[in-house]
């Protein structure tokens, strides 16, 4: 195969598997999902503030 | 009342001893700094000592400060947010005081045999064979731990910290070994396999990806961990971090060529680097932008809250060192940049203010909940901290473009004969003052990392205990 056609082709694949990711990412389907994975940090505080009842609440930028 | 709880034990003995020597060593490497950044100033100050020379301590201080101080800081904090995101114990059993105590081996040869003149003579990578196999017998044994850890976890999805961190392993450990083979000769002298054009492209490959995964990717997974955990919110945009990870790990790999512009590197290679590496600058900024958002209705928190700062302000001179890092990849730019003390003023714009601050906050959110303390046993000189590294982060920078243009103009000045206009030596009187200010900066920033090594003392030693006595990681451990 030509060279020059090796190379459009690449760029087009990187720029096509750059877009998908970007839709399935951004995909209002997956909302919640990835809302519930920014939390994950804050998943064992339930517990941390039974021990130490100081903890500050969470706040979350959705609300 | 926690037995009702199925709550993991989590096993921070690695990760106290990691934290705590973070802050030893990176007093240690940034000492070794400062002194040799006074040698550009007083010459006198190598003693006519070989062991004492620029040339063997300057590999010296950056193997200290990347790999001891912020492999410290990486690994330590890697091993805390594997486990307080996976819900699960650390896996591995012996294997995680190896990674420790193997590290800090590596860390006291390289200390050993760097002033002593050992070296392979790759830049970043000059540690001779025997070292480099124990560095990777550690680094397997590292990922064993962390990613035994990720199957252990409990949901389903694995948090992004989780996978920057684990591209900086995977990465880190592709480019020691492929870079690093080498025929030994004896037990302290090697050659590598490659040669000419291709073991420059191999070692750039591998120092800009030293670079990309060790001292970005690795630190990124800090902050995607630490900035919403201090600042006490989600971060920004989950979905941005995620395409945000996967264009930064598959642009930054083709960014090394940028380091061998007007080289004899083939054309078609340097421009392929310099063009990705301009392509760099989006991730890069969404990556700082996810970050710094996480603030968005509660900056008020940075007024009060000294920690949340340096995570915030380290987030600031990435975003600045990942526009300049671009900037001097454009081949016109670097014609004049490089060789010059602007490169020195960029990689510390990168090391001080990104990857230095950042570990500081860490280290400061770290231990007191690691070491079951109420808070850090001073706020005020957390505050006090972060303006020293804040001032001689800026002192540093600012004299290095000054040294860095002044050299560059100097260097391509000719006269009207095609004859150079000045020696070298008169760009070295030149760059005088602005090698006094670095010194004053190097300084200013070492005396914050003494302020946190005392701060972290009385902490450990005498700071408030929190109100119940043991937690379930004590009491496993």
């Amino acid at each position: 195969m030509d060279q020059d056609n090796l190379r459009a082709i690449a760029t087009l694949l990187v720029f096509i598997t750059f877009i998908s990711l970007s839709i399935s990412v951004f995909r209002k389907s997956r909302k919640n999902y990835f809302e519930d994975a920014a939390l994950l940090p804050f998943a064992d505080d339930d517990i941390e503030r039974k021990r130490k009842p100081a903890t500050k609440d969470v706040e979350n930028h959705n609300e | 009342m926690d037995s009702q709880i199925p709550q993991p034990l989590y096993d921070y003995r690695a990760v106290k001893m990691f934290t705590v020597m973070a802050v030893v060593w990176g007093i240690v490497g940034m000492s070794v700094g400062v002194l040799i950044a006074a040698q550009l100033i007083w010459p006198v100050l190598n003693f006519d000592t070989p062991w004492l020379s620029f040339g063997r301590l300057r590999p010296l201080h950056t193997n200290a400060v990347i790999f001891a101080f912020g492999g410290c800081a990486l690994m330590g904090s890697s091993f805390y947010v594997v486990q307080r995101t996976c819900q699960a114990r650390l896996v591995g059993g012996p294997l995680i005081p190896f990674v420790f105590w193997g590290w800090q081996l590596v860390i006291v040869l390289a200390a050993i045999t760097l002033p002593m003149g050992y070296t392979s003579t790759k830049e970043y990578a000059e540690l001779e064979w025997p070292i480099d196999i124990l560095i990777t017998l550690v680094w397997v044994a590292y990922a064993i731990v962390f990613f035994g850890t990720i199957m252990k976890r409990r949901m389903s999805h694995i948090y992004v910290a989780n996978w920057f961190f684990g591209a900086f392993i995977i990465t880190v450990a592709v480019l020691h070994i492929v870079n690093s083979l080498a025929v030994p000769v004896s037990l302290t002298k090697s050659y590598s396999i490659y040669s000419g054009a291709v073991d420059a492209m191999v070692q750039w490959w591998y120092g800009h990806n030293a670079v990309g995964f060790y001292l970005t990717a690795g630190f990124l997974g800090m902050m995607y961990y630490f900035v919403p955990k201090q600042a006490g919110r989600p971060v920004y945009s989950y979905r941005l971090s995620i395409v945000h990870f996967w264009a930064l790990v598959s642009v930054y790999i083709w960014a090394g060529p940028h380091h061998l512009h007007y080289t004899a590197l083939p054309d078609w290679a340097q421009s392929l680097g310099m063009v990705m590496s301009l392509i760099l600058l989006a991730p890069s900024w969404g990556g700082m932008i996810n970050g710094m958002m996480t603030l968005s209705g509660a900056w008020h928190k940075l007024r009060t809250d000294p920690i949340l700062r340096f995570l915030v302000v380290s987030l600031s001179f990435y975003g600045m060192s990942t526009f300049e890092g671009p900037m001097m990849a454009i081949k016109t730019v670097n014609s004049l940049s490089h060789y010059t003390d602007w490169t020195i003023g960029h990689v510390h714009s990168g090391a001080l203010g990104w990857v230095a601050m950042i570990s500081i906050g860490t280290i400061y959110h770290l231990i007191p909940v690691l070491f079951e303390k109420e808070k850090m046993h001073s706020i005020p000189a957390i505050n006090f901290h972060f303006w020293l590294s804040t001032i001689g982060t800026v002192l540093y920078i600012a004299s290095m473009w000054v040294n860095g243009i002044v050299q560059g103009l100097m260097w391509r000045a000719y006269n009207s004969d095609g004859s150079l206009t000045y020696s070298f030596a008169e760009s070295v009187v030149a760059s005088h003052p602005g090698y006094i200010v670095r010194f004053i900066g190097g300084s200013i920033f070492l005396f914050g990392m003494l302020v946190m090594a005392w701060n972290v003392w009385q902490t450990i030693r005498n700071g408030e205990a929190l109100a119940v006595a043991n937690s379930p990681a004590e009491v496993a451990a």
